[in-house]
């Protein structure tokens, strides 16, 4: 079942009237139903992996609760991770179709598996009830394309119980709008023109098209997940924090996609940072003191780029994302002394600026490794219509301008009139319907 | 089990994993190929469905049967004006006009078969060809008034069989007879049966 | 929650503004399009209601029927008006009206399937919305169609907003003008028949299931209201109606005491000229050759039932002379413009006031 369909907005209708009506007493329960109903309408087949990821977490929780020792806990840690990174790795280099979410939930699902070995407060003791854990795995706004949450963060809201109110309500609703009108008038308009250009300003073109088409289709994606949730009185974790205003390419990371960096950062960079074997690299003279820096970032975005996919693309985007990171950090104390030199300049509004575009040049830059997968000579922006080409150039403003104002808009009924303002916008100019195909999430693949 | 058992255990297992998560390296290209080949999900995003599906259609029915009148060769989903340029003009047109769109089939009379035709743009292409007599010949050396062994032997087995007739397809068109008594009295090379569409 | 409401009534008055903007208005291009929502106004107390396609809607005259013989008469009709969409059409005005006949055009009987999208549209488009049209949707709807924009159809024509002509403006403010003459949409001009076609031999006559089953709908949903059903194949030359075809209609009607006319095997003795009663070579009969088929039927379905003269009543006949008046002033229009122009311009009018 996709997001922007006429079948989700009749499972979100008839859960929302529910939820707040006939199922007071059995809002988390009636969540898992819509979420078994969301996942099943995408493949009964793929029921059975998430299932298994659910059963063997659970299991494997169960037995570790049982050990006081971390190292009695190993045992079952290692036996659940291989096989859920194993189905994981088995799907990423399989031609056969992928499970929808099964990227996202397996990580959401073995941060819970870690949390759970490391006996991390607000995850002891584990789980008791497997439906609870099904619902934290499989929660459908979240399930296609994250945020990627904590156990220990969302448990008190995913569970308890939510009353309608009309600033979680309406908040939620323009979110959703907002995610609307990105995927549809924005992202849904460029994705056809996708593709390396020829030439350098060709590729220079494709790579700031398809940078503003991602933010566009993932943010909207999480906008929509986010707010579904928030209808339904559950706060995620925000995934975005205006990420073009990135200074650097840290920044950036800090700011994009922020609950995979995070988990990523948690769950591999600092554990590999701190192994033994590693921290004892940096007593090797000749490797230097940052050795165990630079062994965990690669490790890191190694990680990070086979998890968005098999191809070569994906491994060289992550580790060039990577070595740009550590680059500039071995960098910082030349920074520092230009700061220092020239502290008006450093500090000044022009540079802030250049820092920027420069970081957004960079990014894009790296990312358009992307589109070596697509094929080349696509349609340019210019073979849009004129008339298109001003709904873009207008939409993309819009969201400039106004975006950050309206998710700070604090009024009910100022978020309410936001809201069906986007609606109707989108409406009138979202590329779906007849001649269109409105293409998945770009991030539904992984 | 006991310490070190259980260290060996975890090792191998995290062994096993990491070599999972990382692949055959060697192999890395091969599978980009493979799934870009497959039909499968990949990481690369969704594109809609390309609005050149028609030209698509088009071009790959050149690759199934052909017939050809003159030296000019008959191209479903060509140009007509390509077809009429290489073979002349024809004896008469019937002209159908789309009921409601704007928009004209046509069927070009040539001496012992038709080229029906349909626009896109107001641009003629050709939608199929019919046989009306028996001064005409297929490339197979089949014509009008053939038997249907004759035809098994010219084309073998047909991808459709009916009482009454028999469909051929192959290179995404078709080309079908019509007997009675198992005498071929109808033969049409087309790629879309609906040319009654526009009526 | 008062700001609420009035917030929500805002945004369905802007919905149904820019739906009303955006979808098409059918008055200068495909102006066929127009004839499924004007039914309603010549709907109510018609002795004849004629359904079927274009060989209907362009075949035969009310006014003239009116004229010839006083028998008040309409068309449900639509371009290339599938069977299921004419028995959904027929359910449905017979919601308001119950005339003494049906006439039913055959030719759909060869399509077993549904056809294409914008065709449904034309058809289905100017429904009312009722069980009958979401019955019509589902039966119609091709692969891909998104059957809510049949209901909200600001979904499937909101990519207009870059499209929109003067038109779209002038009727979005003012009321449409009107195509049909009780359904009939006029041509004066006339192409005659020159080539005629070559039958195409098929393998299978077989017309398909699905076809029988909704023309017993139509005979049953006929037989329920006393209504005659009379079964007819106007009189055109293309597409081809095989022989194979005729029989297992002319049998059909025969098995259920229905009247079948093949007026194309008639025209003689309607008296139709293919040389001036065409106006595209033999495809549709032009305003004489359709007035030349009222007539005709007229006199044949007052052989089978009486039929009310209502030129002899005073409120009803004041009302058909208003429409012979429009009827007239577009024929003169539309020759007009042929002597001028060498072509017809004018396919709409404004009904004379009352």
């Amino acid at each position: 079942m996709r997001f922007v369909s006429y079948e989700f907005l009749l499972l979100l209708a008839v859960a929302l009237v529910l939820y707040y009506t006939a199922c007071r007493k059995c809002q988390w329960q009636l969540l898992l139903a819509a979420s078994a109903v969301f996942y099943a309408r995408s493949g009964a087949l793929h029921l059975l992996f998430i299932t298994a990821t659910v059963a063997s977490t659970f299991l494997a929780s169960m037995a570790m609760a049982k050990r006081e020792r971390k190292r009695e806990r190993r045992l079952p840690f290692a036996l659940c991770l291989v096989f859920n990174i194993g189905i994981l790795a088995f799907f990423k280099y399989s031609p056969l179709a992928f499970p929808l979410g099964l990227s996202f939930y397996t990580l959401q699902t073995m941060g819970y598996l870690i949390d759970c070995y490391r006996a991390r407060p607000g995850v002891k003791p584990a789980l008791s009830n497997p439906f609870k854990l099904a619902l934290f795995t499989s929660f459908f706004p979240q399930l296609t394309q994250g945020p990627i949450s904590r156990f220990g963060e969302l448990k008190d809201t995913l569970y308890a119980r939510h009353e309608l109110k009309a600033d979680d309500f309406t908040e939620g609703l323009l979110r959703v709008a907002l995610g609307l009108f990105k995927k549809l008038v924005i992202a849904e308009r460029l994705m056809p023109l996708l593709g390396i250009q020829g030439g350098f300003a060709g590729w220079c073109v494709s790579s700031l098209l398809y940078a503003v088409t991602i933010y566009c289709d993932f943010t909207g994606g999480l906008d929509i997940a986010i707010g579904v949730a928030r209808m339904f009185g559950i706060r995620l974790s925000e995934n975005f924090d205006r990420p073009f205003y990135a200074k650097s390419v840290s920044e950036y990371w800090r700011r994009w996609h922020m609950t995979m960096g995070s988990w990523f950062r948690d769950y591999i960079f600092y554990p590999m940072s701190l192994w033994k074997p590693v921290l004892r690299l940096s007593k090797v003279k000749a490797l230097g003191k940052r050795a165990p820096v630079w062994v965990a970032t690669t490790v890191t975005w190694l990680a990070t780029g086979l998890w968005h996919g098999a191809t070569w693309n994906f491994v060289l985007w992550g580790l060039l994302n990577g070595l740009v990171i550590l680059v500039s950090q071995e960098l910082t104390p030349f920074y520092k002394k230009f700061g220092k030199k020239y502290p008006k300049l450093s500090e000044s509004k022009v540079f802030s600026a250049f820092r920027v575009v420069r970081t957004f040049l960079l990014v894009a830059a790296i990312r358009s490794l992307d589109l070596l997968t697509l094929a080349s000579g696509k349609k340019g922006l210019l073979s849009l219509p004129v008339s298109a080409l001003i709904v873009l150039v207008a939409a993309v403003l819009l969201l400039v301008i106004g975006e950050h104002r309206m998710r700070k808009l604090q009024n009910p009924a100022a978020r309410m009139g936001a809201s069906l303002s986007l609606f109707l916008l989108t409406l009138v100019f979202g590329a779906y319907g007849a001649g269109y195909d409105v293409a998945s999430f770009i991030y539904t693949r992984f | 089990m006991k310490t070190a058992s259980l260290k060996i255990f975890a090792l191998a297992s995290l062994a096993l994993a990491i070599l999972m998560m990382s692949g055959c390296a060697e192999s890395v290209s091969v599978i980009a190929e493979a799934a870009q080949a497959s039909e499968a999900p990949t990481d690369a995003p969704v594109l809609p469905d390309a609005p050149e599906a028609e030209e698509e259609i088009l071009q790959s029915a050149e690759k199934g049967y052909e017939f050809s009148h003159n030296g000019a060769s008959v191209a479903l989903g060509g140009l007509a004006s390509d077809f009429i340029a290489s073979a002349g003009e024809p004896d008469k047109v019937f002209e159908a006009p789309s009921c409601a769109f704007v928009g004209v089939d046509k069927i070009l009379y040539y001496p012992g078969f038709t080229v029906n035709t349909f626009p896109i743009d107001g641009v003629d292409y050709i939608l199929a060809v019919v046989f009306t007599d028996d001064r005409v010949t297929t490339p197979e050396g089949i014509y009008l008034g053939k038997t249907r062994s004759d035809v098994e032997t010219a084309y073998g087995e047909p991808s459709l069989e009916e009482e009454n007739g028999s469909t051929y397809n192959k290179g995404g068109m078709s080309l079908r007879f019509v007997f009675e008594e198992d005498v071929a009295v109808g033969l049409k090379y087309y790629y879309d049966d609906s040319n009654e569409h526009s009526i | 929650m008062r700001s609420s409401f009035l917030l929500i009534l805002g945004f369905v008055l802007c919905f149904a503004a820019a739906q009303r903007l955006l979808e098409p208005k059918y008055m200068t291009e495909t102006v066929d399009g127009a004839l499924t929502a004007e039914y309603y106004q010549d709907a109510g107390s018609n002795e004849v209601l004629f359904v079927g396609d274009c060989e209907v809607y362009e075949n035969f005259s009310p006014v003239e029927l009116y004229r010839e013989h006083g028998v008040t008469s309409t068309i449900r009709g639509g371009a290339q008006q599938l069977i299921w969409h004419s028995y959904y059409l027929l359910e449905e005005a017979l919601k308001h009206e119950t005339p003494k006949f049906v006439v039913f055009n055959v030719l759909a009987m060869k399509y077993g399937e549904p056809q294409s999208e914008p065709y449904n549209r034309l058809n289905l488009d100017g429904m009312r919305l009722s069980i009958s049209k979401l019955k019509a949707v589902s039966a119609s709807a091709t692969k891909g169609e998104d059957k809510i924009s049949y209901i909200l159809p600001l979904l499937r024509y909101h990519d207009r907003w870059s499209k929109l002509s003067l038109a779209d403006f002038k009727y979005f403010i003012q009321p449409r003008e009107k195509v049909g003459h009780n359904g009939y949409m006029m041509r004066s001009d006339t192409v005659p028949v020159d080539v005629v076609p070559i039958e195409e031999k098929l393998p299978n006559y077989d017309l398909a299931e699905q076809c029988w089953e909704y023309l017993d709908k139509i005979r049953d949903i006929c037989a329920q209201k006393n209504i005659k059903l009379v079964l007819v194949k106007a009189p055109t030359i293309y597409p081809f109606w095989h022989e194979q075809w005729d029989e297992q209609i002319a049998q059909y009607a025969q098995a259920n005491g229905l009247s079948y006319f093949n007026m194309l095997k008639l025209a003689d003795d309607i008296g139709i000229d293919w040389d001036t009663d065409t106006y595209d070579g033999g495809l549709h009969m032009n305003v004489q050759g359709a007035e030349k088929c009222a007539r005709w039927i007229g006199a044949k379905l007052k052989e089978m039932e009486s039929l009310s003269d209502f030129r002899l009543d005073p409120e009803v006949n004041e009302i058909w002379q208003r429409k012979i008046s429009d009827y007239e002033r577009m024929k003169a229009t539309q020759l007009d413009e042929l002597a001028e122009f060498g072509k017809i311009q004018t396919l709409t009018y404004r009904e004379s006031e009352q």
